[in-house]
């Protein structure tokens, strides 16, 4: 028998009440750190001042350095193959138009608005009237810095040339330069130096998107069917990478993708980020079926669970109270819909798995279930 | 209104995205939590709106404070300290009872809670008593604090935490039967 207090811990534990929605809004817009936001990213931000505190001014310019001696190193390379360049940039812009669209209607609507409220970015709307369309992060100069090195627009100036629009970068404020290394960000107007440097090109350069080392992350590797797993690589913003679940559906293009595994099996998601393909396995064990009616006709009266021997799970069935119904163990579990020698109601009931593997738990997986009656 | 959250990332892989200032992370990191952690909010303050307030406030002291995470305990654990640490600040504002050690409580036999009983009903249960018991049962027998963490925490003696523990258990003790009573006469 369980202590009395293991028992209200036990019940609290799986006490998870609706949330409103609103909250998240609430929460949101009193965040300090947004990425894709010059601005707010850099005034804020505790781990961005961390950042200005320990490189200080020299090490901004070695960065600023850094990425200028890359940009003039990838130019060089363009110059030689700027045709094809050419012909893919435009493409390259549009979709990563798509992508930041997606990512900012997952972000919030609120965030967008502040986004266009703040002093920099409706300066860099004055230096270049297409920001509107492209998104703020293509008018910033803004430079990641990581294991990944992504350089994105950073030649603002030159990008708007070539898109045959006038630039009078030396009457509006400097655009803001945003470096990124692993967890900071900040906000540096650009040196007229560096700027100066940017203006001497003298041959178009496009937009570049290079990208060292991406990883595929997803949100579970493994579990039971229904299985929703979400994809997302390590790089931000403009990315355009094409997610395949392996599993036979047409595959995905963006900065995410999900995806609902149906069926138990060992699958190899592969993502494409400009030519480099990665890949991640998932392995669904085994299946939980979304919906079973014990009304005695025969047809789905019963729940059964699938799995694979390899692993071994408890799942415990409880109802919209929380209440517990079923704990099924073994290799072989079902639940007839009775609870107590009653019959549990119709509804949706919540599940839980807890799977071991060699002693060693592997995951924890929440579904529901509908009961049919 | 959905019961599956279908975005399980890891709570490794999500600390990581935050401070990589991954703004969606964020909000994975929300859509993972914020229930459990309003059941947590509203086990120490009963009204809905006032829980959600310290729900909120909780969330921006994650994201404002997550580079201190250490990756040491686990993720949850430390958001729920912080979230149970915010409830503190709110509670500490009013007034709190505490009755000395000279009451001494009778233990009774522990009664087995229903089966039909569910987390709704011990809360509403949890919610009838008074504030200190109700915070020091909070704090050891849930959250797992020592007598003397909790000392700390509310400004009490380690023995007066002790004290309110014992009552706040023995008052929760009679309501659980009276509950399991109420059950039994109502499913026969």
């Amino acid at each position: 028998m369980s202590r009395f207090e293991d028992q209200f811990k036990n019940a609290f534990d799986h006490f998870e009440p609706e949330v409103d929605p609103k909250l998240w809004q609430q929460i949101s817009q009193q965040l300090p750190s947004v990425p894709q936001n010059p601005g707010v990213s850099g005034s804020a931000g505790t781990a961005g001042k961390g950042l200005v505190a320990q490189l200080g001014i020299k090490g901004i310019a070695a960065l600023l350095t850094v990425a200028t001696l890359t940009i003039l190193g990838v130019n060089y390379l363009i110059q030689k193959d700027e045709k094809a360049v050419e012909k893919n940039s435009p493409a390259l812009l549009n979709e990563s138009t798509l992508s930041s669209d997606n990512s900012s209607s997952f972000a919030l609507p609120s965030e967008q608005e502040k986004v266009q409220n703040e002093p920099v970015a409706s300066s860099s709307q004055e230096i270049n009237p297409s920001s509107e369309k492209t998104g703020n992060t293509s008018s910033e100069n803004k430079i990641k810095l990581d294991q990944k090195i992504t350089i994105e627009n950073a030649l603002t100036g030159d990008f708007n040339k070539e898109k045959g629009e006038s630039t009078p970068r030396n009457d509006s404020p400097a655009p803001a330069l945003v470096v990124k290394s692993n967890s900071v960000s900040v906000t540096k107007p650009v040196s007229s130096n560096s700027e100066g440097e940017f203006n001497n090109q003298t041959q178009p350069v496009a937009p570049i998107q290079k990208t060292v080392k991406p990883v595929l992350i997803l949100s579970t590797k493994g579990g039971f069917a229904p299985l929703t797993v979400t994809a997302l690589t390590n790089q931000e913003g403009n990315v355009n990478a094409v997610f395949d679940f392996g599993d036979g559906k047409s595959s995905m293009v963006g900065s995410t993708a999900n995806n609902t595994f149906e069926e138990p099996g060992n699958y190899t998601v592969t993502c494409e980020i400009n030519g480099i393909t990665i890949e991640e396995k998932v392995t669904v064990f085994g299946k939980v079926p979304s919906a079973f009616s014990p009304n005695g006709d025969g047809i789905n009266d019963v729940l059964t669970i699938t799995k694979d021997a390899s692993i071994t799970i408890e799942i415990r069935i409880f109802n919209r109270n929380g209440k517990l119904m079923f704990i099924g163990k073994g290799n072989n579990i079902s639940w007839d819909g009775t609870f107590e020698g009653r019959n549990a109601d119709a509804g949706t009931y919540m599940y839980n798995i807890f799977a071991t593997s060699d002693g060693e738990a592997t995951f924890k997986q929440k579904g529901t279930i509908n009961l049919f009656r | 209104m959905s019961l599956q959250r279908p975005l399980e990332m890891t709570d490794e892989q999500i600390h990581e995205a935050i401070l990589r200032e991954d703004a969606s992370a964020q909000r994975l990191l929300y859509d993972k939590f914020a229930r459990k952690m309003f059941g947590v909010c509203l086990r120490y303050i009963k009204q809905r709106e006032e829980a959600e307030d310290l729900l909120q406030e909780g969330f921006i002291k994650v994201f404002q404070k997550i580079s201190s995470y250490k990756a040491e305990g686990s993720l949850e654990g430390w958001i729920r300290r912080v979230m149970v640490n915010t409830a503190l600040d709110h509670i500490r504002q009013q007034k709190m009872l505490w009755t000395d050690l000279s009451d001494i409580i009778e233990e009774g036999d522990e009664p087995v809670i229903g089966h039909e009983i569910g987390a709704a009903e011990l809360m509403a249960e949890l919610q009838k008593l008074p504030i200190g018991y109700k915070t020091v049962f909070n704090l050891y027998a849930i959250e797992g604090y020592t007598h003397k963490e909790i000392g700390i925490l509310l400004g009490i003696s380690e023995g007066t935490s002790k004290s309110q523990y014992s009552r706040a258990r023995n008052q929760l003790m009679i309501l659980v039967q009276e509950l399991n009573k109420e059950n039994s006469y109502t499913t026969k």
